[in-house]
């Protein structure tokens, strides 16, 4: 029978408790408890681990066993295509960037309130140390028979929440004009960015059998002006590799901006966007009801067979959406696209900033969802 | 001589971060909490005297995006975190859902106007209300010219709290650079352009212009009651803003001190571009440098060693 309606994961999930640093006795109780619920095996060893420094003492050993808790949740929540709740990865940039050449971080720069990030400057060509999402792959590949996917922040983001100094300053006085420059400098270090880092990274992955690979691009739409750029960096990203490829981006404040140049990434099967944060609470298949998927009319002009991922849960708020909400989600979609083939269904973007129960409870009536959907369907 | 001033949101440095997370931890009670803000902002105030700007602020440390205090108004509340502009900078939405009416006093409590011993080159900094209005969701009015009216009347009678003796006062506005307003929006904004000069009547007046790229707007500017016009030279093509700022009868400051980049400008460089433009200036009395938009776009590091090249672009003759 034809697969339709398949669930995924877009990324994250927040990191485990068991990274924490000085667990109480409790604590430990809890995560074994929580591991046993979920069918992890060799809880001795988890146990042992904890109990003998824990994280500090035994890094690869906590993020495998984080990584495996993580694939037993999505697997009993019953989604389709899994990874490791991006569990080894503190965050999607700070990560990426420990591996590659040619960067170095200046300091931390505000995102909200008193929230800061630490920023990188690029002070040489990038290049890639070492593949760094392999060994995350290979766990999960030993690890489960689902479908896998894996995420992988791409090089344009990379490239706009970094400090571009050394194309900056390469390129200043070239042309005489300022904004030209800092364009083609940009232009310059995403393109780099995507031959020598996330090409090598993807292929890598593709020779050891990874069939779905997602690149992550929340910068994407940032810069209207700079969509071209975007775009070439995915295409050389994705260049000669024989896979899957997902495009995840996520609040933007227009994702009509990437029509049509997406559809000159050929290699690019599936747009997996955030639509619940913007959609309303309210049950209803109408426009008002569903505003929040307003995108999708677009999306069915712009392209008849690319796939969309579609953002059915919101990943900022706790409130747990009810069956109903996302069926009604889903169905505004289907009546608009009328192919369930093209379908799939996933959060808005990565869990990272919820708590294991919401993501799974979330997860949980998205799955339903879908299974009360397919019946009707049929 | 060149003049200089700083505008906008700075950076707030490790310090001032840590004592946050610790007040809202609970860890550290509010009077602590204000000998960290007093401490970081003489630092900032010192580092201007001593880089010699003309007008010397505090840096806005307290606030957490430009139109936060405006969100204690009565009739607006916190909406939710949306992009600011095209910057991975968040900021919440006023969600104006009550008609707009001053209460209380609300932005001094904001400025550490008293930290600034230099009163002769005491500045203040707030967003021009037209950006406020584009930024905010509007949910009660249903005339666009009333709710301009409100807010206008709003932000000067709470601007009475604050010391009419003060050198300059900024307006920021990330708006005028990026939307298209019309004549009737520019009118509002004169007439509270005209009340605030009567507030300030000693004092200057400058209007800053983040993100510039709509040319449309630059012949209009001259209509507008102000000293100074502070344009953003970084964020788009300089040449094509070049041409239309030429003719402008106002004083003009120079965004050339970039605030999206982590390098410090090449002084002969800095030197080079304005000779460029001051060519070009029909105005050249008094031109002034400053940074292109917030500097809280950088690391806090970054963003004093931009203060401190100031103090060269000061010896720049022009």
């Amino acid at each position: 029978m034809t697969e339709f309606f398949l669930t995924q994961e877009i990324g994250s999930l927040s990191r485990h408790p068991m990274f924490k640093e000085n667990l109480t006795i409790e604590e430990i109780k809890e995560i074994l408890q929580q591991g046993k619920s979920l069918g992890v095996e060799n809880l001795e060893e988890l146990e042992k681990l904890l109990l003998n420094g824990g994280y500090k003492t035994y890094k690869e050993k906590i993020e495998n066993f984080a990584s495996l808790y993580a694939i037993k949740l999505f697997e009993n929540v019953g989604l389709d295509i899994i990874f490791n709740g991006e569990q080894p990865r503190k965050e999607m940039y700070h990560y990426p960037l420990q591996f590659i050449e040619g960067f170095r971080f200046v300091g931390e720069v505000r995102v909200f309130d008193n929230q800061y990030f630490p920023k990188g400057e690029v002070i040489s060509e990038p290049k890639l140390k070492m593949p760094y999402h392999l060994k995350e792959y290979l766990f999960v590949k030993y690890h489960t028979k689902k479908k896998i996917k894996v995420p992988i922040t791409g090089a344009y983001t990379l490239a706009d929440w970094s400090f571009n100094t050394y194309y900056q300053q390469k390129w200043i006085g070239k042309y005489n004009d300022y904004y030209k420059e800092k364009l083609e400098a940009k232009r310059e270090l995403a393109i780099e960015l995507a031959k020598n880092v996330i090409r090598e990274n993807v292929k890598s992955l593709v020779d050891n059998g990874a069939e779905i690979i997602q690149i992550d691009e929340p910068a994407a739409t940032t810069v209207p002006d700079e969509i071209p750029i975007f775009i070439e960096s995915l295409i050389e990203s994705t260049k000669g590799i024989n896979a899957k490829f997902v495009c995840h981006i996520c609040y933007s404040k227009d994702y009509s901006m990437l029509f049509p140049y997406i559809l000159e990434v050929k290699n690019l099967k599936q747009l997996a966007l955030e639509f619940s944060n913007r959609d309303t609470r309210e049950l209803g298949l109408n426009d008002k009801s569903r505003k929040g998927f307003s995108f999708i009319k677009k999306f069915k002009e712009y392209s008849s067979d690319l796939e969309i991922g579609l953002g059915v849960v919101d990943v900022h708020t706790d409130f747990i959406e009810p069956v109903e909400l996302i069926k009604d989600r889903i169905l505004y979609t289907f009546n608009i696209l009328k192919n369930e083939k093209i379908i799939y269904i996933n959060p808005d973007c990565g869990l990272r900033t919820r708590s294991w129960e919401v993501a799974k409870a979330k997860l949980t009536n998205m799955v339903s969802a879908v299974k009360e959907l397919k019946r009707f369907i049929k | 001589m060149i003049k200089a001033y700083l505008t906008g949101l700075f950076p707030r440095s490790k310090s001032l971060r840590k004592a946050l997370r610790e007040f809202e931890k609970k860890n550290i009670d509010y009077k602590e909490l204000m000998k960290v803000y007093q401490e970081e902002t003489r630092k900032l105030v010192e580092l201007q005297i001593n880089s010699n700007l003309d007008f010397v602020y505090d840096g806005m440390l307290a606030w957490q995006d430009l139109l936060r205090p405006i969100c204690n108004y009565k009739g607006i509340t916190q909406g939710p975190l949306i992009r600011w502009f095209e910057t991975n900078f968040f900021y919440r939405v006023p969600i104006i859902n009550d008609k707009i009416e001053f209460e209380r006093p609300i932005i001094r409590d904001y400025y550490f106007l008293n930290l600034i011993n230099d009163s002769h080159k005491t500045s203040v900094c707030i967003i021009d209300p037209l950006s406020i209005v584009y930024l905010s969701e509007n949910i009660y009015y249903k005339k666009y010219d009333e709710l301009l009216f409100d807010l206008t009347s709003c932000i000067l009678k709470d601007l009475n709290y604050i010391s009419e003796n003060i050198s300059a006062l900024h307006l920021i506005s990330p708006v005028l650079g990026t939307q298209n307003v019309n004549k009737d929006e520019l009118h509002i904004l004169n007439h509270f352009l005209d009340n605030l000069r009567k507030r300030f009547a000693t004092s200057i007046i400058t209007l800053n212009i983040y993100y510039m790229r709509n040319l449309e707007i630059i012949p209009l500017l001259n209509e507008l009651n102000i000293d100074i016009i502070g344009i953003d030279l970084c964020y788009w093509d300089r040449e094509k803003i070049l041409n239309k700022i030429k003719d402008l009868n106002l004083k003009i400051a120079l965004g050339l001190v970039d605030s999206f980049v982590s390098y410090i400008e090449n002084i002969e460089y800095i030197k080079k571009q304005i000779h460029r433009i001051l060519h070009v200036l029909k105005n050249k009395d008094e031109v002034y440098v400053i940074n292109s938009s917030d500097l809280d776009r950088l690391p806090y590091d970054v963003a004093m060693d931009k203060v401190n090249l100031f103090s060269k672009i000061k010896t720049i003759n022009p």
